[in-house]
């Protein structure tokens, strides 16, 4: 377990070997690809062994009793100033006159807090100590005006729960991911590159989610932020992909400025940024009071925070309003829309605001706002999903879509089932985009063709990439017993159930989530009938007509008629195969204990628990069947049945159905079709109010320039004499010395002599008898 | 009184009865000659050195009279060290022993700024002092 941070430096390896040495080397596709998939699998297993070890390690008695005593000992240091200063003591009683609501809440919090067992217990590994800052003042929060802060950030790895679940499903799918690529990148020019940036990417993600504190985190984030702009990028002949990959960077930019935002806020607060640090003194505020008036740092410092947190989330997990980028990035290679546009880097957000809950729980207001967006974006990119025709931005929409539920069940409190639903959803949508890989690889002669439009009965000719696509679609939308199903059920069911906000709020909440699901069902459907059913329209696509133009800017000859879409290869067909795998089977790790009564432990959740700050929201143990459970899941299941069989009718069975509902319901399809206008909102009120802010700011450019510059000026003024005594003659500069060296001895010599002049007796003696005549 | 001493090796070599060789009557005078004398010589020759790296343009006798002035040191370290040797120090060597070092020094000074100067006259064509101004603002 101490070699913890063994697990990201692995790809690391895999980077710098791939990116300076493979191409100058020569080595084959093979090896490159070998080496990729190694060190992945390296940190794979260092992974397994090290959760291994820490699940012993965190069911210590020693161990559990030393974080206990370190929690109570931060939650009096964050209390500190409550006791002592007379200011301070103020402050409790406006909280608590202001939570208004919450306060009961509060008393079952305290008597809670005596029984409750789970604990984290994080370990960490430092290697070395990053930025040692010294002293500081707190100055916000209840320690507000007081020193002491010894802030210090360390080059840290923790291992606790979430980091162990997370860099298990990681390594695991991004394993088999690069096993994907080595096939689908068989051939491209830039081979070695284009693994070299994938481990890359892996190295950020793991320092991302092994980070022990936020600027780590922030490392690792920024660092995936790079990496897949790179890999969006990656195609550097196609403009659109440099196009995306910089509206990935910019968007992602806008929420970086966030959780930079925040870090500062919690430095200011809580005077470090060592996540078991901050969860432990966070212990010491109460929950804030919901609405508007708690988004001020004066009454509400955690929820600005954790709303600050969320700005972040939103831009990494693509959320409303950042969500555009994501489904841009679909011009990268497939398997990085995979890894990073699916699976890993945009489930960083949900990984921070579970990492973050116990500031979340804090705040209810932040609470809803994650929920509501969760829940906005779910819906929205659900319904532009319906009309996408390129079968990759049908997927990446699915993927913002899914986000967005993972958000909501984080913001109606089940951080379990958030998390839960990332990895599920890293198994049956990395399987999907990989699926979608083997389509657009064997569906075409070009092996570029996305378009839906030129799909068509390919399960004649794809069947194992058929079959495990249908797992992974069963899964997605949430058919019993695949993965999907419990991490999206239990989700609904906790937003129903929601004790963060009222049973109506919940009622609304889980009704729009079930109308998503329905809608998820519906496209997801869609797009398999549109690609494996249906018509054969390959023949149609644009490789087989004259003279058409593809991202190579060469002319190809159409293709031969007698082309047939073909199943790809093992190494392609092998990582759709476990993950389909994966899909059906993930979902038992976390059944609902409300479904089975306790009967079939909910491991996930048993997993996770300690983590999960139980201070507002104490969980319930489950020993009965939970009859309404059942109720709501059958009733979901049905649902998207019922979906799903209409959608197989309307694009399977009556093919012609499809385009005459889009003329009737000409302005909703058009609303659909151009994604919600949601870019030309961006475009006219964001960039436009910015550009005229540009004016503005330009002014201000202008006058804070010219003062600066007068300065430069008077510098510069002041220099010239100096300047010129310069001559850049080297005779004159000697002549100086020597002067200067003479007048040196000249002084010297002077106060020498004046000594003996003044010593000698010569003068002494005829002073004393003047001295007496006086 | 202080510039008569210093002709003092000079005029014992001119009044002296020739006897000997004139290397040995050389030697002889210089023993007897006293220490003002010598730094006397040595200030003069220091003098001579400076006004050289002053006024001459060409590297090449700024040089040489850098060695003027390195010579005029070596000259007070062996004066002092006679002195000292007169007076029964026992670190009355010191004084010899940095002469060598000194002449080492300066022998591995020559050198390299030979070589300098070398390379100076192929990249500019000229050695004259006066024309190398770049150093400058």
């Amino acid at each position: 377990m101490k070699l913890i941070a063994l697990i990201p430096f692995f790809p690391l390896i895999g980077f710098v070997f791939n990116g300076v040495f493979a191409k100058r080397l020569g080595l084959s596709e093979k090896v490159i690809g070998g080496i990729a998939c190694l060190m992945v699998a390296a940190s794979f297993f260092c992974s397994v062994a090290a959760v291994y070890e820490f699940s012993h390690y965190a069911h210590d008695p020693k161990v559990i009793a030393e974080a206990k005593a370190r929690q109570a000992e931060l939650k009096a240091k964050a209390e500190g100033a409550q006791k002592t200063g007379m200011k301070a003591e103020a402050k409790p009683e406006s909280h608590a006159a202001k939570s208004g609501g919450h306060d009961a809440k509060d008393k079952s919090a305290g008597e809670h807090a005596g029984g409750h067992e789970a604990v984290a217990t994080p370990y960490t590994v430092t290697l070395f100590e990053w930025i040692p800052g010294g002293m500081l003042n707190y100055t916000l929060g209840n320690n507000a005006g007081r020193g002491g802060a010894d802030f210090s950030v360390k080059w840290a790895y923790q291992l606790d729960q979430l980091s162990g679940l997370y860099i298990v499903f990681i390594t695991f799918v991004a394993f088999f991911i690069h096993l994907f690529a080595i096939g689908y990148m068989h051939g491209d020019k830039s081979f070695p590159r284009f693994f070299a940036y994938l481990n890359l990417f892996m190295f950020m993600m793991l320092n991302l989610v092994l980070g022990a504190n936020f600027l780590m985190t922030f490392v690792g984030w920024e660092g995936v932020g790079l990496a897949s702009y790179l890999l969006i990028g990656y195609y550097l002949k196609k403009p659109e992909a440099g196009q995306a990959s910089k509206k990935a960077f910019v968007m992602n930019r806008i929420g970086d400025f966030g959780l930079m935002l925040a870090m500062m806020a919690i430095m200011a607060v809580f005077g470090t940024l060592d996540y078991s640090e901050v969860m432990g003194m966070v212990q010491a505020y109460p929950q804030e009071a919901f609405g508007w008036a708690s988004i001020s740092f004066a009454t509400g410092t955690l929820t600005v925070i954790a709303l600050l947190i969320f700005l972040g989330a939103a831009g990494k997990s693509a959320q409303i309003p950042l969500y555009t980028w994501l489904p841009d990035a679909m011009a990268g290679p497939t398997p990085v829309s995979a890894l990073i546009h699916a699976a890993t880097m945009v489930t960083a957000g949900v990984y921070l605001v579970a990492r973050c809950n116990p500031i979340f729980q804090r705040s209810p207001t932040a609470m809803f706002t994650v929920a509501i967006i969760g829940l906005a974006t779910a819906f929205v990119a659900a319904t532009i999903g319906i009309t996408q025709t390129d079968i990759k931005k049908a997927l990446a929409y699915s993927t913002v879509s899914q986000l967005g539920f993972m958000f909501l069940g984080c913001g109606v409190g089940a951080f379990v089932a958030g998390v839960f639903h990332v990895v599920t959803h890293a198994f049956f949508k990395a399987q999907l985009f990989l699926g979608s890989g083997s389509v657009i690889h064997g569906g075409s002669p070009s092996g570029h063709q996305q378009e839906m439009a030129y799909y068509g009965n390919f399960r004649k000719y794809m069947p194992i990439t058929f079959a495990t696509m249908m797992l992974s679609l069963l899964a997605i939308c949430g058919i019993i017993p695949f993965a999907g199903f419990f991490s999206k059920d239990e989700i609904l069911a906790k937003a129903m159930h929601t004790p963060v906000f009222g049973h109506e709020t919940g009622l609304i909440l889980y009704a729009v989530g079930l109308l998503t699901a329905g809608i998820t069902a519906f496209y997801m459907t869609r797009l398999m009938c549109l690609t494996f059913f249906g018509k054969e329209r390959f023949l149609e696509g644009p490789d087989f007509q004259e003279g058409h133009g593809h991202h190579d800017d060469d002319h190809h000859a159409p293709a031969s008629k007698d082309f047939h879409p073909h199943e790809s290869p093992l190494v392609m067909t092998l990582p759709l195969m476990v993950l389909g795998a994966f899909a059906l089977l993930a979902g038992f790790a976390g059944v609902s204990e409300e479904l089975t009564g306790g009967a079939f432990p909910n491991y996930v959740h048993h997993w996770l628990a300690p983590v999960v700050d139980s201070t507002f929201y104490p969980e319930k143990t489950v020993t009965a069947v939970n009859t309404t459970e059942w109720i709501l899941s059958i009733v979901s299941v049905v649902w998207a049945l019922a979906m799903m069989g209409v959608a197989f009718f309307l694009y399977a069975v009556k093919p012609e159905l499809p385009g005459k509902l889009a003329a009737t319901l000409k302005p909703l399809y058009t609303l659909s079709f151009r994604k919600w206008f949601w870019d030309e909102i961006l475009d006219v009120y964001v960039v436009g109010a910015l550009k005229k802010l540009n004016l503005g700011a330009w002014g201000v450019d202008f006058l804070v320039d010219s003062v600066v510059n007068f300065f430069a000026w008077l510098a510069r003024a002041s220099s010239v004499l100096l300047r010129t005594a310069q001559t850049g003659l080297m005779q004159n500069y000697v002549l100086v010395m020597t002067l200067g060296v003479f007048l040196l001895v000249v002084g010297m010599g002077y106060t020498f002599f004046k000594e003996i002049w003044t010593n000698s007796p010569a003068k002494t003696v005829p002073a004393a008898p003047a001295t007496s005549r006086r | 009184m202080m510039i008569s001493e210093m002709w003092t090796p000079v005029l014992a070599l001119l009044q002296q009865e020739p006897s000997g060789s004139f290397g040995q009557r050389l030697v002889q005078s210089f023993s007897q000659a006293s220490t003002t004398s010598f730094l006397f010589l040595s200030a003069i020759l220091f003098t001579v050195g400076v006004y050289g790296v002053l006024t001459r343009r060409n590297m090449i006798v700024i040089f040489m009279s850098v060695e003027l002035m390195l010579s005029a040191a070596n000259l007070n370290f062996i004066t002092f060290s006679r002195y000292w040797q007169t007076q029964g120090n026992e670190y009355a060597y010191n004084g010899q022993i940095m002469t060598i070092f000194v002449i080492v020094v300066a022998a591995a000074e020559a050198a390299l700024g030979l070589a300098l100067l070398l390379t100076l006259y192929r990249n500019r064509e000229t050695v004259s002092a006066d024309e190398i101004t770049l150093l400058k603002w």
